[in-house]
């Protein structure tokens, strides 16, 4: 019985026509972005891109780079050729440490990687972390092997990069396609049959929670789907297994490209799993689907928007633990650790763990509230 | 069988929606008539545990309402309610069967039974979305018997029934009403003249009158006018 209910549920939330237009529109709204991301880029042929599998970025290559550069209006750009279209790739990796700005054309190539300590010393001095912490990650730093070899990674590049408008989407998509899971029902008064009825008062909290979290699990797959498909198809998926630091070059975990996929997914289902959990409590709480799509569209202005100030302590750091601010790029270059019951832990440690436990909570919190439910007046 | 109700109160804000009343409902069908406003509905929802009273009890063989055994036994139809749209008139029937407890087996059978009853055969398997309010509140009936309830609370069941559907709601409750305890609520007093056993009178959230429909005479409208002190 108690499956059928779910069964029940999943399909009020897949037949229903408002999750249906979201979910078909989060997925076009993806397929469009990636097209434009990927006909925004220089287009170098998958071939010219492996030319160089395999080269240590170093002194020579750079040099061997630098005619088909030139300096211009204040940045470097590249004169693409069919004799220089293969050095595109590398381009983009080293002025991810040395910036546009710099010309490359003058830049001493054996500076490269002194260069980039040094940027990480300022940023670790920045944010002022502890001896401990310093300590910590010059331990990883040891571990990130120097120089950098090329390898042809667009397709995982891409990806890690997409993870952010993943989160972005997948909170829409909560907001929309959950606001009304315990709301509903109050507003077209059928809660006056389920909670007079045998599971209504009880189990069937519990049904629909399963029920919101997988449709939001499928909502998720769906979008990473949307973006996997067309970036696997133009880039293809080789080199999972390359450095972490040829696409996030201030980051100092001696992670491979594939691992770090891994890692973000996991993050990204959690996150989804966090946004569902809270949408469903704020939906149990208030009873009011309207009043709950415009409380999280207005939270996500602040979350885009609001930078919290390093003054603000312990509530920065949890600040800093959000979703959105662990699937951005800035997630990479967030150095702080959490120090907890004597252990030290990464943001993209701790934050799965938060995701988790408040999930739980709402989960609780909701059940609690749901067994109080009355029918209004 | 006998469902009590010992002094239930409920007030919202400044107004007393149902005042301190008392009594007794045993099997046959009892009719509740009220005008609008007169807490009928308020009344009906603490009967079935919907809504909790600020003060008072109500039971039946010792079980309390909002209780899983008491929900067991229950079976009601709000005034209106919504459906879910995107629900055939079978799978709304099929859902609600799984919420109160009913086996896989035992839901497609009163289902199946249910639907011919209520005379909706034909469009069993089209969307509710496409249900006239006639049809509508047929499969509210439906639902609401689909657990064979002891206890059958109906809040203006007659709304929005043409008058062959009436005739044939009448027959159905007072078949009903044999071996159940059924309190149907209504403001059309015709609606009760041949099929209640006894009446409940509201007035203002209080029980103004209660006892056998005899007791009312032939023009039962007549009675019920002249016992909430209103002109004709």
């Amino acid at each position: 019985m108690l499956r059928t209910i779910y069964l029940y549920e999943l399909k009020k939330l897949f037949r229903a026509r408002v999750n249906l237009i979201a979910l078909a529109g989060a997925v076009l709204m993806l397929l469009f972005l990636v097209i434009f991301s990927i006909s925004e880029v220089q287009p170098v042929s998958r071939e010219a891109a492996k030319e160089l599998d395999g080269r240590t970025i170093d002194e020579e290559l750079i040099e061997e780079m630098k005619p088909a550069m030139r300096f211009e209006n204040g940045s470097t750009l590249m004169e693409i050729t069919t004799e220089s279209e293969k050095y595109v790739p590398v381009m983009e990796v080293i002025t991810s440490v040395t910036g546009y700005y710099r010309d490359l054309t003058r830049f001493d190539g054996s500076e490269f990687y002194a260069l980039r300590e040094q940027e990480l010393k300022q940023r670790i001095e920045k944010q002022g972390l502890s001896e401990t912490d310093k300590e910590f990650w010059r331990s990883q730093e040891a571990q990130v092997s120097k120089p950098f070899v090329y390898h042809y990674h667009s397709g995982p590049a891409n990806l890690l990069k997409a993870f952010q408008v993943l989160g972005f989407f997948i909170f829409l998509l909560s907001t929309v396609g959950l606001s009304g899971v315990y709301a509903r029902e109050t507003a077209d008064n059928m809660n006056q049959l389920l909670l007079c009825s045998r599971y209504g008062k009880k189990e069937l909290y519990l049904i629909k929670f399963a029920a919101g979290l997988t449709w939001i699990m499928a909502a998720a797959f769906l979008l990473l789907l949307a973006i996997f498909t067309p970036y696997s198809f133009v880039y293809g998926m080789e080199g999972m297994g390359e450095m972490l630091q040829l696409v996030k070059p201030w980051s100092m975990l001696p992670y491979t490209l594939g691992q770090m996929l891994g890692v973000y997914a996991g993050i990204y289902l959690l996150a989804a799993v966090l946004f569902a959990a809270v949408t469903m409590l704020l939906s149990v709480i208030t009873q009011n689907q309207p009043t709950v799509t415009c409380g999280l569209l207005g939270y996500l202005i602040v979350d885009l928007f609001a930078n919290l100030p390093e003054r603000f302590g312990i509530i920065q750091r949890i600040w800093l633990l959000r979703p959105n601010a662990v699937l951005m790029n800035t997630g990479f270059t967030n150095y702080r650790l959490i120090h907890l019951a004597g252990r030290l832990f990464l943001n993209f440690q701790a934050a799965p763990v938060l995701y988790a436990v408040i999930s739980i909570t709402a989960l609780l919190i909701g059940r609690r509230k749901y067994r109080r439910l009355q029918v209004g007046n | 069988m006998e469902l009590i109700a010992d002094r239930i109160t409920k007030q919202y804000k400044n107004k007393i929606a149902v005042d301190r009343m008392s009594f007794t409902l045993t099997k046959g069908v009892t009719g509740l008539l009220g005008a609008n406003g007169a807490g009928k509905t308020t009344l009906m929802r603490l009967l079935c545990g919907v809504l909790a009273p600020d003060s008072g009890t109500v039971s039946c063989d010792g079980m309390s309402v909002g209780t899983e055994e008491y929900r067991d036994i229950l079976g009601y139809l709000p005034q209106d309610f919504g459906f879910y749209p995107e629900f055939s008139g079978k799978d709304f029937l099929l859902y609600m069967s799984a919420v109160k407890g009913l086996t896989k087996k035992d839901a497609i059978q009163k289902t199946k039974e249910l639907i011919e009853l209520v005379g909706l055969g034909d469009s069993a398997g089209k969307k509710v979305r496409t249900y006239s309010g006639g049809m509508r509140q047929r499969l509210g009936i439906a639902q609401a018997l689909l657990n064979d309830p002891q206890i059958l609370i109906m809040d203006e069941p007659t709304a929005g029934l043409d008058p062959q559907e009436r005739i044939r709601f009448r027959e159905l409750i007072s078949g009903l009403g044999k071996n159940k305890i059924v309190l149907l609520s209504t403001h059309i007093v015709s609606d009760l003249e041949h099929i209640a056993d006894r009446l409940m009178i509201m007035k203002d959230g209080q029980l103004r009158w209660q006892g056998n429909r005899s007791a009312g005479g032939e023009d039962l409208e007549a009675f019920y006018i002249s016992q909430i002190g209103e002109k004709r």
